[in-house]
């Protein structure tokens, strides 16, 4: 994790103002990751579908995942002290380390909550022969040495996919599960699935800062992330007064079966139109989401570097994921003309 | 004979348990494994736009 004042002043100018973070807090953020023994996480996955450690293995922007793994180690910043993907241990191995709650931790849990026993059992964590991931979730949530509650992904925050309309096993989001009692030690990170630097940079945060939470908004969201509307820096926002929108995605024939975007409205610099033209009419939800997609990107190729592309940049409107409202509120997610 | 239990199976996405019965001499006599999580994309995915399929299935 040592850098050279060179390539701490490039990561300055790039990374300070996408990210609204000012050079002081960048400066804490690097000595709060050099830093040997982070805060150790326990991860928890109930109804998930493991996107969102896809993601976190996905993490380069802060620290690689080797690094979060690498426990022991000069470069460790979190300690992954417990995650069933991710660990060697496995069965009472894994759930009953004698150190497991020792210290402080804090606990991350992807995946929505079902309150219905036998739905999602998870191992033998409390000393059941096997635990709900409710019962679970109460427990270590309720434990005293957890400083705080990190709800990753939408599922987690929300209820995201699990509990859309019509689902029959009940399921909530950590807040919901724990009532408002807990309010004060969660913080969601929601998307489907969150991007690995809002995962880490907020433990990160959380260390530099003794483990004081990030600006959180209505709905727990670290305000650093998900402050601003992705259309307020979106490469498409240019067209979307202009009458040079989208015009929605050519209709579904039976011959052809999923419905095809024309290429040439799409856009792309090549077209004249700088970043494309804006996707609103084929069923873009930026407007109605707040985070910082359209500047951090996705798929970060090296530290602290902005990522090579995101969703709307590709082509497909913006579904609007770590709102909480979705999946039902933002259907359809592509419109047809 | 004895009953061994392993769960959670860690190194794999989503909840499994197996369950082994052994007749006491290191060999196994029985075993059965359990996918222990029920989410009901089947249900969810009913009554919706079939175009918003393609999103929602994605994430199981």
């Amino acid at each position: 994790m040592l850098i050279s004042r060179r390539q701490f002043l490039k990561y300055c100018s790039i990374a300070a103002g996408a990210l609204g973070l000012t050079a002081t807090d960048l400066m804490k953020l690097e000595k709060a990751l050099a830093a040997t023994g982070g805060l150790p996480v326990l991860w928890i996955a109930g109804q998930a579908c493991t996107g969102c450690t896809t993601s976190l293995a996905n993490s380069v922007y802060y620290a690689t995942i080797q690094e979060l793994l690498l426990l022991g180690q000069a470069s460790k910043t979190l300690e992954l002290k417990m995650h069933e993907t991710l660990m060697a241990a496995m069965s009472n191995e894994a759930t009953q380390q004698p150190n497991l709650t020792t210290s402080a931790f804090a606990l991350a849990v992807e995946g929505a909550i079902t309150p219905q026993a036998g739905y999602c059992e998870i191992g033998t964590y409390t000393g059941a022969s096997s635990d709900n991931m409710s019962d679970v979730v109460t427990y270590l949530a309720g434990h005293s040495n957890c400083a705080a509650i990190l709800a990753i992904g939408t599922c987690a925050s929300f209820g995201g996919i699990p509990a859309a309309a019509g689902n029959a096993t009940g399921a909530k989001g950590v807040l919901a599960h724990l009532g408002s009692g807990a309010r004060s030690k969660i913080i969601n990170i929601p998307g489907c699935p969150p991007n690995p630097n809002w995962i880490v940079g907020t433990v990160a945060y959380m260390l530099a800062n003794s483990l004081q939470k990030p600006a959180l908004d209505a709905l727990r969201r670290p305000r650093m992330y998900y402050g601003e509307r992705i259309c307020n820096s979106c490469d498409r926002f240019a067209t979307s007064n202009s009458g040079g929108q989208v015009n929605g995605f050519v209709g579904v024939t039976p011959l052809s079966p999923l419905a095809v975007a024309e290429p040439e409205r799409i856009g792309d610099p090549a077209q004249n139109v700088p970043g494309g033209r804006c996707l609103k009419k084929a069923g873009c939800k930026g407007s109605r989401t707040k985070s910082d997609c359209s500047l951090r990107k996705w798929q970060s190729p090296g530290y602290m570097q902005v990522g090579v592309n995101w969703c709307v940049g590709a082509g497909a409107p913006c579904q609007g994921c770590v709102q909480n409202y979705f999946p039902d509120r933002m259907s359809p997610f592509h419109y047809i003309r | 004979m004895a009953t061994v239990i392993l769960d959670p199976i860690t190194r794999i996405e989503g909840h499994l348990a197996i369950e082994i019965q052994t007749d006491g001499s290191d060999a196994a006599t029985d075993v059965q494994c359990q996918g222990k999580m029920f989410r009901g994309f089947e249900l969810i995915m009913a009554n919706r736009n079939p175009r918003d399929a393609v999103i929602l299935t994605q994430r199981i």
